[in-house]
């Protein structure tokens, strides 16, 4: 209802109903948030003069029409020296009136802004400088003429009509009743207006009444201010002030008419106070549910929040639950992008001076850390009882205050000694930051905060910039003669780490001195430096409360100190409260001001008086007493110089500047180019629109962050494949979803936001940045990895107990077909191995006389098994084809390949890639078939009748041709060659070596049964023939040791073969002859001595003597090894000579083996050589001698 | 006059290329471009076979080529093995007779021993081949036992293991390899009395002659040259090798000789229908029947020229789908290596 009635006005556009509206909506505090202080302070002006009825040359308007048209002119009027300025443009009777209006109004308007800078800064010795910074502080930013009202307007409208509706509505739901009120109001004003515009002539009246009512004002504006001031004191009470100044026009506006002549157009002038603007704003209060805002702090600025009102902090709240109905767009990017960076490169060069000098710092923290310890045990005597809880710890372990002093509340419960607590207190205290310093009292704090603000300031890239690093000379090449003393931002952080502050207020000063050079060096007072300037600076001022007044002193003097306050005033750190007793909690602020030293640099401008409009004349004056202790760093100046010629949008209004500007950047180097050109985007609107600046700067890292990603990806204008994907995930969805459903906290960019919010730390999700996420997830939420685990683990556990089956898994392999054979052929091979392993064996023991025992271990085969690989694949809830099962299964199918063709073992890696080809293979006969199956191609579709359609079997054998197979019948004769042939093959091999083993074993077992040789010789070797020969082959059963060998039994004729084999090889031979020359027996050996050798004819003496001699020295050995020497003959005619037969193994002559072929090459030849004639009886007698002498 | 000198050093075969040519299908008198192609072909291939059979030798640990390493290459044709493992057996047997019975048996180890085929035509009983007149009883008891000293090779079954049966007299098993072997041979023997049925006397000992046309046999040395074996292998190859490498150039001109004659007759078929004057012609020729004295040459004798041969060579050295079935789907360049013919 009420949001259909309030279109209503935006679709007539009804200005006077608007203007109700917004008036309605300004007591309400609904403005308080979208607008920076000054624009605030301006709306507040127009809409309280809003009614004010100008009828003149010709117009006829009130200044709300001319304001809600666009068509207001602003004009500021900065005091006296704008006097004549204002003079000119005041055609009207009013502006004589107003001169003393403007000059009280001036005088008023500096005592508020002096006054809350007082609020903060306590000392009373930079007062002055505190209030020239103030000055500059509250420059105005807004800008004569039309556009800033164009602007504003533009704002208010969108506000009006995008939000009010929404505001509206909210608050107006809590009550019915509330919200029927509220319309009724608006409705009422409404009705009141409309007859308004009948009535011309009470307009006109009250034009004349709010005329006349100027001298009045004064005097209450002058209340007014005093109000101001004890607002801000209170804000709290503001807020019932608030109706007040609202009711009071103010007087420090006058409104004239201004005719351009050259297009004859009149505008309206309104006239204003630059101090009405820049004075602190009072915000009506918000009647909204204040518990839902009040409990978030500040985004940005964070710690900060403390110090500002709870106004401010509602604002941004407010601001920042609005960022999700706005859609932001990419232009800023780059600059964004651009100063983010430029603090990143300065952060590095940072570190990089500071990697120089780490030595030094840790030394003498290390050094300080073992002097602690001692301290700790010296000092004794200490009457506080949480004194005596520092001294466990020492004195510097400031930051465990709080710590120590709930363990001292609670120290009766403990039953720790000291020596306990100072053991744990010291652990804990190993932890501290790098600023800890045992000699330094309070160091470790000051530099903590101080450290925070310095990066908080760094951080704050929408401004930041221009200060972080040295203005060079390049840059600005006079700046040395105008400032003397440089600063910037990373001076300040260098001086930080090098422990160069001794207190609060230098670290203070130091920053302020860089506003205050940027804002003397850049005098013109529409530089866009000084709005970064001013930014920062007060920034600073709301952060500067935060560092505690803390004086560094050394730990010596300290304790001389509180030496002789213990003897002065035992008393004085009482128990009562923790505060008092704590070193530098209770004394350092006393002591602060007790022994604050002179300000280390006497340049402090404390004479300085501040004038705004002399800023130059101040730097002059400031110039002698300044130091130049600064060197200078050409880059760094650089930077700054660069920034301070960027012609920026701003200057659009003023042509004559821009032109100087652009000549001046044109004489810079090209490197600034790049800086210029993009810093030339800077607009005034986003200056001026609080929301958007907020959302700036709040986003500004993160923003940062995903440009940076994505600029690394897209670098050089391609896809750089090594950087990270940009893709889409869960969480991000999940985000999405968040960010639409949630209209009142920022979601957060990271994957535990699930149910965290933005806290000003983590980076804010930004929509407008999420190209992947902005899909909503899936609604089915899948199976989480547990519910999974569980069905799986009972299916399985069904399984083992029986109580379900599941089939073969299709790994299992058939034992048929292919497999079979394949199983065949291994096992075939297995037992030609077997076999193959007896026969060397048995060759081992015909040569070696011995054998170790590790030598008759037969290999270790393992019958080929086929398993079902993975039968679970079966269970319903598996994946039936995984790929690594698959992997696996073929692997193992290769695998029996390569031992059906004859590979004992494989390498794991080669085994591995010969899977992988025949992953490919198939991969590609089954691409090649799906080619052929999904092909458009004619010939398959083809429907005329001349053209067979391909049929299956077709597209089969065409697969298989183009995959290297023929036809079928190359598969089939592949079978046939190769496995059934195969097989043959092997089992005819078999059966050979079985028959050659058979033989190799004969003549060890002649005495043995002729059966056991028909096949299964196998038991020669296990053993299994002692039932052949006789149970009891050794006599163990006979003796009952049996049980006690058990096995022994089976095992050991191996061995005993061994001899039997190895003897039998050499004796084969003879028994072979001897069973020749069975035929002619009879025929004795004659025995041969010495002495008879010359009966023998002559051509065979030398041989028989060679004979002789040998027989002699083996008689003489075999003599001498029984000890029977004397048995030797003395005579050496009575040596027998041995036959060949008889010398020892060593010394006989090996015989000429016959060879397979049954022939001896070479006896006949050389028989028919040796062309002499023997007796046939001495020849048969000695046959073989003669063949030796032969060979 | 040192042209010629320097292509008689370069193409030193022309005779013994005619021959096998003929022997394989040929009539005509070939060019000299042909024969001489031929042997550049030929020469290829030999320095193809060396330096791979070199390669593996070298993976063996060894730097002379043994027989085994040739016959490696050309494993993959079971027939030609089977063939080159019969020519090998027969070579044995010829050098065991020669060293057994040097003096006493000369007259039986004559030509026929030392012509395998012809022998083995007796052997296997065909009949017609006049030649085979002397082939006794004795002769073929001595194929008969020196035949089984066959060449085994070492990727046979048997080597996998690490025992070998001795060699006994049972060889049922292994001879279907040669039962195919002799059964392609015996197709040979066959075409070649289909050839040889019309031959006069005087022909027939032409045609003898040719068959024994080979690179190496009783000219090592000029083989050696030939193609540079010096420099091809580090170590001189045994004489077995190099006879391994005469009966593989015997083969490879046959083949070749024999897609070119496949490759002239489909030419000469297409050259008929694709000339519109065939008609004409044929007509014309219908017309005189007769032939005179100085008519121009038939058709027929026209010889196999380069452009035959090299045609052939292409399509002997097309490559198999086999191989490069597994490079499907996967683009790439196929790295070739010539072809053994």
């Amino acid at each position: 209802m009420a949001n259909e009635r309030a279109l209503q006005y935006f679709v007539t556009s009804d200005n006077q109903r608007l203007y109700d509206l917004a008036v309605k909506l300004f007591s309400l505090g609904f403005f308080n948030c979208y607008f920076t202080p000054q624009q605030f302070q301006l709306l507040s002006v127009i809409l309280e003069n809003g009614k004010l009825r100008i009828e003149e040359d010709g117009l006829v308007s009130t200044v709300w029409d001319e304001f809600i048209k666009g068509r207001l002119v602003l004009q500021f009027n900065k005091g006296d020296g704008e006097k004549e300025g204002t003079k000119h443009t005041v055609d009207n009777v009013k502006g004589v009136e107003n001169k003393d209006d403007i000059e009280l109004s001036k005088e008023n308007g500096h005592s508020p802004d002096s006054s809350s800078a007082d609020h903060d800064i306590t000392d009373s010795d930079n007062v002055g400088r505190e209030e020239t910074l103030d000055d500059q502080f509250s420059e105005l930013y807004l800008k004569d003429g039309v556009s800033t009202s164009q602007f504003m307007c533009a704002k208010l409208r969108y506000l009006l009509f995008e939000q009010a509706i929404d505001y509206l509505y909210t608050n107006s739901s809590m009550s019915d009743a509330e919200e029927f009120n509220l319309l009724q109001d608006v409705d009422d004003m409404n009705e009141e207006k409309e007859e308004t515009p009948k009535a011309t002539t009470p307009q006109n009246v009250r034009e004349i009444d709010n005329d006349y009512d100027d001298d009045e004002d004064e005097d209450e504006d002058e209340n007014d201010q005093e109000m101001k001031d004890a607002s801000r004191k209170d804000p709290l009470k503001t807020e019932d002030n608030e109706p007040s100044s609202e009711s009071q026009p103010t007087s420090n506006v006058f409104i004239s008419v201004h005719t351009d002549e050259s297009s004859l157009s009149k505008s309206l002038v309104l006239n204003l106070l630059t101090s009405t603007v820049t004075s602190k704003p009072e915000y009506p209060v918000e009647q909204l549910k204040g518990s839902e805002v009040i409990g978030t702090s500040h985004p940005l600025l964070g710690t900060a929040s403390a110090i500002e009102s709870k106004l401010e902090k509602r604002n941004e709240a407010r601001l920042i639950k609005n960022f999700s109905k706005i859609y932001h767009q990419f232009d800023k990017d780059e600059r964004n992008f651009l100063k983010r960076r430029k603090l990143e490169i300065s952060n590095k060069q940072f570190l990089d001076q500071d990697n120089n000098d780490p030595k030094d710092r840790s030394s003498s923290n290390s050094a300080s850390d073992e002097e602690s310890n001692l301290n700790n045990s010296e000092k004794t005597s200490q009457p506080s009882s949480v004194n005596k809880l520092m001294q466990l710890g020492g004195a510097a372990n400031l930051s465990l205050k709080h710590l120590l002093s709930k363990v001292e509340e609670n120290r009766e419960k403990l039953n720790l000694s000291d020596l306990d607590l100072r053991s744990l207190i010291m652990d804990v205290r190993k932890n501290r930051s790098k600023w800890a310093s045992d000699d330094k009292i309070g160091q470790e704090e000051l530099y903590e905060a101080c450290e925070k603000v310095v990066l908080e300031l760094r951080g704050y890239t929408e401004h930041s910039t221009a200060f972080l690093n040295r203005v060079s000379k390049r840059e600005a090449p006079n700046y040395y003669q105008i400032i003397k003393k440089p600063m910037d931002l990373n001076t300040v952080m260098k001086k930080l780490k090098s422990f160069q502050y001794k207190s609060k207020q230098e670290f203070v000063d130091d920053l302020m001195l860089i506003w205050k050079n940027c804002l003397t060096y850049n005098s013109d007072p529409s530089h866009f430096i000084r709005v970064h300037a001013v930014a920062m600076q007060k920034k600073t001022l709301s952060l500067i409360p935060l560092i505690p007044e803390i004086v560094i002193r050394d730990r010596s003097e300290l304790e001389k100190d509180e030496v002789e306050n213990v003897v002065e005033t035992p008393q004085s750190s009482s128990i009562g409260t923790p505060m008092t007793t704590r070193v530098a909690g209770g004394k350092g602020p006393k002591k602060g001001r007790t022994h604050r030293e002179p300000p280390t640099r006497p340049e402090t401008p404390d004479g300085v008086p501040g004038e705004d409009s002399s800023q130059v004349s101040k730097a002059e004056q400031d110039s002698p007493a300044k130091v130049l202790d600064a060197t200078e760093d050409d880059s760094s100046k650089e930077k700054e110089k660069d920034m301070s010629n960027v012609p920026t949008q701003e200057q659009k209004n003023e042509k004559t500047e821009k032109d100087d500007d652009y000549q001046e950047g044109a004489e810079d180097e090209e490197e600034d180019e790049d800086d210029n050109t993009n810093l030339e985007e800077d607009s005034t609107e986003d200056e001026d629109d609080l929301e958007v600046q907020t959302w700036n700067s709040l986003t500004s890292n993160a923003r940062y962050k995903i440009c940076e990603k994505r600029r690394n990806l897209f670098k050089e204008n391609k896809i750089q494949p090594n950087e990270e994907a940009i893709y889409r995930d869960t969480y991000q969805m999940e985000n999405f979803m968040h960010y639409l459903g949630d209209d009142v906290r920022i979601v957060l960019n990271t994957p535990m936001s699930r149910y965290q919010y933005y806290d000003g730390n983590e980076d804010p999700y930004l929509i407008e940045y999420d190209i992947s996420g902005g899909i909503p997830g899936l609604k089915y939420s899948g199976v989480s990895p547990d519910e999974g685990d569980l069905e799986d683990n009972m299916l399985v556990d069904q399984l083992m107990r029986g109580e379900s089956s599941i089939g073969e898994s299709g790994f299992a392999r058939k034992p048929t077909g292919m497999n079979k054979k394949f199983n065949e052929i291994i096992h075939l091979m297995q037992q030609i191995r077997r076999i193959c392993f007896k026969i060397s064996l048995i060759r081992q023991m015909q040569t070696q006389q011995f054998l170790h025992h590790t030598q008759m271990k037969p290999p270790d085969i393992n019958e080929i098994q086929d398993i079902d690989v993975d039968q679970l694949s079966n269970l319903p809830n598996r994946d039936k084809l995984d790929s690594d099962v698959s992997y696996n299964s073929l692997k193992r199918s290769i695998s029996k390949i390569l031992m059906a063709n004859g590979f004992e073992s494989t390498a794991p890696f080669c085994s591995d890639v010969i899977t992988q080809i025949a992953e490919n293979y198939f991969g590609n006969l089954v691409k090649t078939l799906k080619n052929h199956i999904e092909s458009k191609s004619i010939n398959k579709v083809m429907g005329d009748a001349k053209f067979q359609k391909v049929s299956n079997k077709d597209i089969l054998l065409l697969s298989l041709l183009e995959n290297g197979v023929e036809s079928p019948d190359a598969l089939y004769e592949y079978y046939n060659e190769n496995i059934v042939k195969q097989i043959s093959k092997l089992e005819g091999l078999k059966s050979r070596l079985s028959s050659f083993l058979a033989e190799l074993l004969r003549p060890g077992l002649q005495d043995l049964n002729e059966r056991q040789f028909n096949d299964n010789s196998d038991e020669f070797l296990t053993g299994n023939f002692s039932s052949e020969i006789g149970d009891d082959f050794f006599g163990f059963r006979e003796l009952g040791l049996e049980k006690e060998f058990g096995l022994l039994t089976s095992t050991v004729p191996l061995h005993l073969l061994h001899s039997r084999l190895n003897s039998s090889i050499f004796n084969s031979n003879h028994e072979v002859s001897q069973l020749k020359f069975d035929d002619i027996q009879g025929e004795e050996k004659e025995q041969l001595y010495k002495r008879e050798i010359p009966q023998h004819i002559k051509l065979i003496q030398p041989f028989l003597y060679n004979i002789a001699e040998k027989s002699k020295t083996i008689h003489y050995k075999q003599l001498k090894k029984l000890n029977e020497l004397q048995k030797m003959p003395e005579n050496d005619d009575d040596i027998l000579l041995i036959e060949d037969e008889d010398l020892p193994l060593k010394q006989r002559n090996t015989r000429p083996r016959v060879p397979p072929t049954g022939k001896i090459p070479n006896v006949k030849k050389k028989a028919v050589n040796g062309a002499y004639f023997l007796d046939p009886a001495i020849f048969s007698a000695n046959n073989q001698v003669k063949v030796e002498g032969d060979t | 006059m040192t042209d010629t000198k320097d292509k008689d050093h370069k193409y030193r075969y022309r005779m013994e290329i005619q021959q096998m040519m003929f022997v394989s299908g040929e009539t005509n008198d070939p060019p000299v471009e042909t024969t001489s192609l031929i042997e550049d072909i030929v020469r290829s291939q030999v320095v193809e076979i060396v330096l791979h059979s070199s390669q593996t030798a070298l993976s063996r640990g060894t730097k002379s080529i043994v027989p085994e390493d040739v016959i490696f290459l050309i494993r993959h044709d079971k027939a030609k093995v089977n063939r080159l493992r019969t020519y090998l057996s027969w070579k044995d047997v010829r050098k065991n007779a020669k060293d057994q019975q040097s003096g006493d048996l000369a007259d039986i180890g004559g030509d026929d021993l030392l012509d395998n085929s012809t022998s083995q035509v007796a052997a296997s009983g065909a009949p017609g081949a006049p030649g085979s007149s002397s082939s006794t009883s004795m002769d073929s008891k001595m194929l008969s036992k020196y035949k089984k000293s066959k060449i085994r090779l070492p990727w046979e079954l048997q080597f996998v293991f690490t025992e070998q049966p001795l060699d006994t007299n049972e060889d049922d098993a292994e001879d279907e390899d040669e039962r195919a072997a002799t059964l392609a041979s015996l197709k040979r023997l066959k075409t070649n009395d289909e050839r040889t049925k019309d031959m006069t006397k005087e022909e027939y000992v032409h045609w003898s002659e040719c068959r024994q046309a080979s690179f190496t046999f009783r000219k090592a040395k000029r083989f050696r040259e030939w193609c540079g074996l010096s420099h091809l292998a580090e170590s001189r190859p045994s004489d077995d090798v190099i006879d391994i490498l005469g009966f593989l150039t015997f083969e490879m001109v046959c083949s070749i000789t024999e897609e070119a004659l496949i490759v002239k007759m489909l030419e000469e078929q297409n050259g008929d229908l694709a000339s519109s004057t065939t008609t004409i012609q044929k007509l014309q020729e219908s017309h005189r029947k007769r032939k005179h004295l100085f008519d121009g040459p038939d058709k027929d004798v026209r010889p196999i020229t380069s452009s035959h041969v090299l045609e052939a060579w292409r399509r002997l050295q097309k490559r198999n789908v086999e191989k490069k079935a597994i490079r499907n789907f996967q683009g790439g360049k196929l790295r070739s290596r010539v072809q053994l013919i």
